[in-house]
């Protein structure tokens, strides 16, 4: 018995072809950002939501310019016929399709519980416990007079009465800043405002919501492990951006470098906590990967030179008429 | 830094970006060509019956005996798989023209492993028909050029057959009765 190939179907051959199409753009992307050393985080992003954009529409636009490329004759002298693969069966028993649809089903699962639930829970939890004060400082109190080189454009600030480190910013129409006591006390003057001018960034990037209409079209590739890895990295990015506006607002990139490490502490440099048991493996991939970013971007901005990198639209260009190129004939 | 070196960098990067996607390129063909090795019997274009025949044995061809003189033999296009399921399609063209005349089609049970070429814009007659005892349905109507196109589908065995033309259905019944022997 031999189970149905869903991707023989106009939706399995979408999904399939989205897939592979997002995997070709990524690799030819990553050549182009390699061949150009691009370093600048903003074109990087670019890249990544080109990546993004190809996986959702590739597929009916080509399939708008010829319809006959689902066909069997233009599949069999394809660059690249997806159902050879598809329909081959493992040990002549289990069909590779599965394999696929496995794929897919994990990685729906990693955004349900990684992206979905998170962004539902913070809108029916607070983000600041209730039981939590968050006052509005006096002109007068010690953060606003720290804060006063930036006052020309700083939005509205927020004093949260905890002892964690917390700083986070609200966006769009009510722009807001958030600053624990805790991060207060520990930052110095020149650390805060770095750290500031960094949500600030925030806030100013918040008006071109370009990454919020990236994780709306995301969000329809649900399913796509290879727009996921992107749009994770388009993130990465955005914190590199911000990272770049604050240290041109300040002028200080190292102190803004120094602030950022007081959010990590590598597992060698704990001090005095001693562990009952070592956290769950999942916790420790999390932390692993949080103090990586930290460590890249902290990197960056002791290297930082504030010279102006090319805006890199022709190898995005030529990477993009490639990947169109290319995957005409991936079907 | 000069024009001439910001040249320099700038052609040297084009250079490493194509030879990095040709290597894409040739990884892909590559992976396209594997699944063709690892699995004899997967989905193949082939250049003659007997190529099929002597390729998957187990295979059953039905083949036309007769044959218009309209029609160039041998097929412009065969293909034909055993796995995941027994399939074969053959497409010929008019003698004297290159445009499709006739397809014929088996597969299991009627399943197909893509999408099927020869299709009806508009079907104007769907009647029952006795081909030489077997019921099959006959259809006629307009090609997607505006043709005239039949097609009969019929179940022999375990195959589903189905012959298509781009003509009236005359023909077209001659050749399905010709394939049952």
């Amino acid at each position: 018995m031999t189970i149905p190939n869903v991707f023989h179907t106009y939706l399995g051959m979408y999904t399939a072809q989205s897939f592979i199409h997002a995997l070709i753009a990524t690799i030819i992307t990553g050549a182009a950002i390699e061949a150009w050393k691009i370093e600048s985080p903003k074109v990087r992003q670019r890249f990544r939501l080109s990546v993004i954009l190809i996986a959702i529409f590739s597929f009916p636009v080509y399939q708008l310019i010829n319809r006959d490329r689902s066909s069997l004759f233009f599949r069999v002298d394809a660059l690249f016929d997806s159902n050879r693969w598809l329909d081959m069966q493992l040990f002549g028993i289990v069909p590779l399709h599965l394999f696929l649809v496995l794929i897919f089903a994990v990685t729906t699962f990693i955004f349900v519980f990684q992206e979905m639930l998170p962004i539902l829970r913070h809108f029916i939890v607070p983000t600041v416990e209730p039981q939590i004060a968050v006052i509005k400082p006096g002109e007068e109190s010690p953060v606003r007079r720290a804060l006063k080189p930036l006052h020309p454009i700083l939005p509205e600030i927020f004093i949260v009465h905890d002892d964690e480190s917390v700083l986070f910013s609200t966006t769009f129409k009510n722009p807001a800043i958030y600053i624990s006591v805790g991060l207060a006390k520990r930052l110095t003057v020149e650390q805060l405002q770095a750290a500031v001018a960094h949500e600030i960034a925030h806030i100013r990037r918040s008006k071109r919501p370009i990454l919020l209409a990236g994780f709306v079209l995301r969000t329809l590739m649900f399913f796509n492990p290879v727009v996921l890895v992107e749009f994770r990295r388009a993130i990465r990015n955005e914190e590199k951006i911000c990272d770049d506006i604050a240290a041109a607002i300040t002028g200080k990139p190292a102190i803004l470098a120094d602030a950022l490490k007081l959010f990590y502490s590598p597992a060698d440099e704990v001090e005095g906590e001693q562990l009952a048991a070592p956290p769950p493996l999942k916790v420790r991939l999390e932390e692993y990967s949080h103090t990586l970013q930290l460590e890249t971007r902290i990197a960056r901005l002791e290297q930082w030179t504030g010279r102006a990198e090319s805006d890199g639209w022709l190898p995005l260009f030529l990477s993009m008429g490639v990947i169109v190129a290319v995957n005409y004939y991936v079907v | 830094m000069d024009n001439r070196k910001k040249f320099k960098k700038h052609a040297f990067s084009f250079l490493l970006f194509l030879m990095i996607t040709g290597v894409v390129l040739v990884l892909i063909q590559f992976a396209n060509w594997l699944p063709l090795t690892l699995q004899k019997e997967t989905l193949r274009r082939y250049s003659s019956l007997e190529e099929v025949k002597a390729s998957l044995p187990a295979l059953r061809i039905y083949v036309p005996t007769y044959f218009p003189q309209t029609i160039s033999w041998p097929p412009e296009h065969l293909f034909a798989q055993n796995r995941p399921f027994p399939w074969i399609l053959m497409k010929f063209n008019h003698r004297d023209s290159s445009e499709e005349a006739l397809i014929i089609t088996q597969s299991l049970s009627g399943r197909l492993p893509g999408q099927m070429p020869g299709e009806f814009k508009e079907v104007t007659e769907k009647v029952p028909y006795e081909l030489r005892g077997r019921q099959a349905i006959l259809e006629v109507g307009v090609c997607r050029n505006g043709e005239q196109c039949s097609r009969i589908d019929w179940r022999e065995g375990e195959y589903q057959l189905t012959v298509f033309m781009t003509a009236a259905p005359f023909d077209l019944i001659k050749i399905a009765e010709s394939m049952l022997h």
